[in-house]
């Protein structure tokens, strides 16, 4: 009776330990996917702006803009003449000082521009490098004098969204180490407690898969429980989140573009908590019996 | 059949635990093993299950070769063997019932038929009313006579019992040996080593006795 209750105990804290790990992983999968998305939402403001020199004529401008459109990672390309970004200055403007939207020196010095949407969004991998590369080419061409597309913002969500990413996948290579350690651990107590039971099946002829297989469904389900409890614990927390973007940080108004896992994305996950299991039991079992009982007999 | 020759087990030590081991017992042959305490009784057992390798010598049972066994293929070899060990070797955490129905569960045979020929031997062997107890709840002999409807369930082509009367009675010892007598009568080849000089001479059958790790008397 004690020796199953602490085998019951061995297996409830390697289950609990090992949900914990996964729902590191789960938790954080979430975060980024949500992250993605909601910069991705964001991120369809970015536009490049390209102020043009005055000097700049109709003919040269067309010219230019034929130019930047044939780049592949550029989706559109607008003018904004000066007529009309005089008009949108006004009418922002008018508002609070109608003085000034009045004073036409004031108002010949803006300049006509460029308003380039690339193809790429905000939130892709890509996107923020590419940003800066055309940001830069631009910079280089003839009748372009000033560039601006939110450099910093751009720049550190895309360090931001490495960083993560990079993190993500060091936690997931650290959280499968733990799981092979956590998991082996118990599958090696539950040999090491069963050691007599494999030589006498072992001498009645039993085959060294029959041998191990008890021990890698329990390896196997440990890691199927735990993966699934970690999902749980992850959508549960995710409805809280999102339940908090609907209420108090409606502000936001992001709850509708905050998602779970796919289907796809939870399958990886199972088959990467099953694996796991199976695998630290496979490590462990793998030279539980060699074909001859390993123990010495009696007199 | 089991083929012994020029047969030497050398444990670390050295220990000399077999020596020079010549010995053929035929196909449905009854065989006595005797000899002192230490002279290496159960290391021969023990080679003949493939439960170890022989240091040098050839050995073969049932038709495996045993000397360069692969480890592949010793469940096989196992299956089609019996063995008694002198130390029982059951499981405390199967009843009676699921010790004696594991040589048959090792081989894949249906439930139903598990069912109706387990309680078969347990008859055979006096312990029907023991089904469903655990080893721990038994005497040594009750133990013992578990371990031969074990070694027996399956009805394999070679037996071996080390001392499978050790710890019976006088009455119960001669329903067990009527018993492998029984079994050798149906064709499996019966090798038993008893310390009960009185029982090898009463059933008068072919007796090999060790000492020392050496075989005596020829043969
Ligand atoms: N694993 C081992 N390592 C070293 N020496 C061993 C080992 N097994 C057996 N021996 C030695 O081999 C010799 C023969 O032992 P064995 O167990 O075969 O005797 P036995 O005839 O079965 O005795 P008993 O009648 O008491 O059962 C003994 O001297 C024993 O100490
Ligand atoms: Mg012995």
């Amino acid at each position: 009776m004690r020796e199953l209750r602490q085998r019951f105990l061995l297996r409830l804290t390697t289950f609990i330990t090992l949900t914990a790990c996964f729902t590191l992983l789960t938790a954080g999968s979430l975060g980024l996917l949500n992250l993605v998305n909601v910069l991705s939402y964001w991120g369809e403001e970015i536009q490049i702006t390209a102020y043009l020199s005055a000097e700049m004529a109709p003919t040269q401008i067309d010219a230019l803009k034929e130019r930047i459109k044939s780049d592949s990672r550029v989706d559109k390309v607008e003018l904004i003449s000066q007529e009309e970004a005089l008009e949108d200055f006004r009418g922002q403007m008018a508002s609070y000082a109608p003085d000034l939207a009045k004073d036409q020196e004031l108002l010949s010095l803006i300049p006509s521009s460029l308003q380039i949407s690339l193809a790429g969004r905000l939130g892709e991998p890509a996107t923020s490098e590419q940003i800066e590369d055309v940001a830069k080419e631009l910079r280089g061409y003839e009748g372009i004098e000033e560039v601006r597309y939110g450099q910093e913002w751009v720049q550190k969500y895309g360090a931001f969204l490495t960083l993560i990413r990079r993190g993500l996948f060091v936690l997931g290579v650290i959280v499968a180490l733990a799981a092979l350690l956590v998991v082996g651990n118990a599958v090696r107590a539950s040999v090491e407690s069963r050691r007599s039971e494999v030589e006498v099946l072992e001498l009645v002829g039993a085959t060294s898969w029959m041998i191990r297989r008890p021990f890698l469904v329990e390896g196997a389900s440990l890691g199927f429980l735990s993966i699934c409890s970690a999902l749980i614990v992850s959508s549960v927390g995710f409805l809280f989140m999102k339940n908090l973007f609907k209420t108090e940080l409606q502000f936001f108004q992001l709850s509708s573009h905050l998602e779970f896992l796919g289907p796809l994305q939870i399958a990886i996950f199972l088959v990467f908590g099953i694996g796991m299991g199976a695998l630290a039991s496979y490590l462990c079992v793998r030279r539980v019996n060699s074909g001859f009982a390993a123990s010495g007999g009696q007199g | 059949m089991i083929e012994f020759s020029h047969v030497y087990k050398t444990y670390p030590g050295p220990v000399h635990a077999l020596k020079n081991i010549d010995l053929r017992i035929d196909k449905g042959e009854f065989v006595f093993l005797t000899g002192p305490s230490g002279a290496g009784k159960t290391t021969l057992f023990r080679m003949i299950s493939a439960f170890d390798h022989v240091t040098s010598g050839q050995l073969v049972v049932a038709n495996q070769e045993l000397t360069q066994i692969s480890s592949a293929d010793v469940p096989a070899f196992r299956r089609r063997i019996g063995v008694v060990f002198q130390d029982f070797k059951l499981l405390k955490n199967l009843t009676v019932f699921q010790n004696v129905a594991l040589p048959l569960k090792v081989l894949g045979e249906k439930e139903q038929n598990i069912r109706r020929r387990v309680p078969d031997f347990l008859e055979k062997v006096g312990l029907s009313h023991k089904s469903d107890q655990y080893p721990e709840s038994l005497s040594g002999g009750e133990q013992q006579r578990t371990a031969i409807a074990r070694a027996l369930i399956h009805q394999p082509g070679v037996l071996i019992a080390d001392e499978p009367t050790g710890n019976l009675d006088p009455r119960l010892s001669e329903e067990i040996m009527d018993l492998l007598e029984k079994v050798c009568a149906q064709g499996t080849t019966v090798f038993v080593a008893t310390h009960d000089h009185e029982m090898v001479k009463r059933r008068n059958k072919r007796t090999v006795s060790i000492r020392a790790g050496e075989l005596e008397g020829g043969r």
